[in-house]
């Protein structure tokens, strides 16, 4: 599994949202960026999976591993950066987690 | 393909449609090319956004943070996947255009952009059709007694209100550029899907090079248009000698949401149904606008379980967007190529002051519509208000630009009339311009007329040359 459905999967976790089906999601957003979305994607995974709760809570600890309440912070911290690189290297991924995550929820509604 | 056409119209946006159309209808020999695919209606709005946009809808500008930048990369260009509102390109604008640029002639181009409001089809948007958002910000506006708040116009033939004019209309009933300019010429122009212009090269007979399923191919013509669009065409200006590639404009937006106590279904009806310039700041322009859940998800200014919230309230939320004529400028520049746009944008402080009072005056106006709770697009701050009184006293001003959740819509003026292009849309010895790069400053509107008109502007010159 890539590190962005695994991202993903830990969010929907994390919030509560369901999980079923969206590795499947996940792999056809994938897929339908260009080679270099889908790259973004897997850094930006990297970034918020591994390198974040080091870099931004001081904590040696991956996303899924955190506290609930860590990675709430976590996610705040993220989306408040507001920096060149700090949005690009969030951006692609919330574009393609949250599609997966609330893309089959908008079909229902 | 034939080496033997008059023009070579590169891109099928609002401007290479409208030219086209015309030279067709005017007996020229038309090749028209077009690298995006046909549009087709897709039920997952990200699905379109991957397939119709430019980039997977992934481009943006890089400034003080990123700014996204979407436009359309398909048959119709941007018109397949805007919102289809339509506002006339101010006067004292166009005017202005005349007495700075020799030979441009303000008065015609007026006259055409009465033509393109015709053949869009353009009126005003139904009040069945209206989304709740818009209907709240009217009563929102009417409450707090504003007046001139009104329906806007829009280019469609039979709108039903199904809300998703960004993904593609599920009904056909918007007024595409193809729709509008091309499909009443069928069988008289050559539309090339998967053809992109490689290069121009400017004499006469002008000469294209260009790319295909087929392979590469050189066609000479009488001219070559440029039609790729303000992150593209600077590209092949440059290639020839224009100065092109700075004066970016974008109409920096964004939109502000909120939450109200009964069920709204904001998904329904047209999601920029209805708009106002501020009262105030006439640089500002109120619109409607409404996106799916996914795509909302995206820009609301939260994340996990705080967002999580509000997504579980979507049913109830509305949002209102608006625009600022920016006097900031940005620049596009090419280290990739022509379809790999670097795009650099700043805004400066004045825009910045008028993005901060509209996001104020659409949470004020949206509490006064009964919202309880209104959320400004502002990144990492407290941007959540539940009344009028503490967003009035709410102390704004030392947010910074990168903090803005922005979005920006319409990339003009990289090539510039009077500066890449002459009053006769002319770069270069058999290269002109027509796209949104010619709009030679911030409009202040959305552009699609003022583009389909530079279009027919530049046909209509060309087909008199061409008789004489």
């Amino acid at each position: 599994m890539s590190l962005a459905a695994s991202y993903a999967r830990a969010y929907a976790r994390h919030c509560g949202l369901p999980e079923e089906g969206l590795d499947t999601e996940m792999a056809a957003r994938l897929c339908r960026l260009p080679w270099w979305g889908r790259l973004g994607a897997e850094v930006s995974a990297a970034y918020a999976c591994l390198a974040a709760p080091l870099l931004l809570l001081g904590r040696a600890s991956t996303f899924a591993g955190l506290e609930s309440d860590e990675r709430e912070a976590l996610l705040a911290r993220l989306q408040a950066g507001h920096g060149v690189l700090a949005r690009a290297l969030f951006l692609p991924l919330k574009s393609v987690v949250l599609g997966a995550v609330y893309g089959p929820r908008g079909l229902r509604l | 393909m034939t080496l033997d056409c008059d023009y070579v119209v590169a891109g099928t946006g609002p401007g290479g449609s409208a030219a086209a159309g015309r030279l067709a209808e005017g007996g020229a020999r038309v090749v028209v090319l077009e690298p995006g695919p046909r549009p087709e209606p897709r039920p997952d709005a990200m699905e379109a956004v991957s397939r119709y946009y430019a980039h997977a809808g992934l481009t943006a500008a890089v400034g003080e943070g990123l700014l996204p930048l979407p436009y359309g990369r398909a048959l119709g260009g941007t018109t397949a996947i805007n919102s289809g509102t339509c506002l006339r390109p101010p006067e004292e604008l166009v005017r202005g255009w005349a007495a700075r640029v020799p030979g441009f002639d303000a008065d015609r181009f007026l006259s055409l952009v009465e033509e393109v409001w015709i053949r869009l089809k353009v009126r005003e948007a139904p009040e069945s059709t209206m989304s709740s958002s818009s209907r709240l910000f009217l009563e929102g506006l009417a409450k707090l007694g504003i007046p001139g708040g009104h329906r806007l116009h829009r280019s469609e033939d039979g709108c039903e209100g199904a809300g998703r004019c960004c993904f593609v209309c599920p009904t056909g009933a918007k007024m595409t550029a193809d729709r509008a300019f091309l499909e009443p010429v069928k069988g008289k122009v050559d539309l090339r899907l998967g053809w992109q212009l490689v290069s121009v090269e400017p004499g006469s007979p002008a000469r294209a090079v260009v790319r295909g399923p087929e392979g590469r191919r050189a066609l000479s013509c009488r001219g070559v248009i440029l039609a790729c669009g303000s992150l593209s065409t600077p590209y092949f200006l440059a290639s020839v000698g224009a100065a092109a590639g700075s004066g970016l404009t974008v109409h920096p937006a964004a939109k502000v949401f909120a939450r109200f106590d009964r069920a709204l279904e904001g998904w329904h009806g047209v999601p920029q149904g209805a708009g106002l310039v501020d009262p105030v700041e006439p640089r500002v322009r109120y619109e409607g606008v409404f996106t799916p859940p996914e795509l909302a998800a995206l820009t609301i200014p939260l994340e996990g379980r705080a967002l999580k919230a509000w997504m579980d309230d979507f049913p109830r939320a509305a949002g209102f967007g608006f625009m600022v004529r920016d006097s900031s400028r940005g620049s596009v520049h090419y280290p990739l190529g022509p379809g790999n746009p670097v795009v650099r944008y700043r805004m400066n402080d004045d825009d910045k002051r008028l993005m901060l009072h509209a996001m104020r005056f659409v949470g004020k106006t949206l509490l006064a519509a009964g919202a309880r709770e209104v959320l400004l697009p502002l990144n990492g701050l407290p941007a959540s208000f539940t009344d009028a009184a503490a967003l009035e006293r709410a102390d704004l001003s030392r947010v910074r630009a990168s903090q803005f959740q922005l979005m920006a819509f319409h990339p003009l003026g990289t090539g510039g009339l009077g500066r890449a292009v002459d009053g006769g849309l002319k770069a270069a010895e058999g290269v002109y311009a027509c796209d949104g790069s010619v709009v030679p400053e911030s409009l202040g509107v959305n552009p699609q007329v003022t583009i389909y008109t530079f279009g027919l502007y530049l046909a209509e010159r060309l087909l008199k040359s061409h008789a004489a």
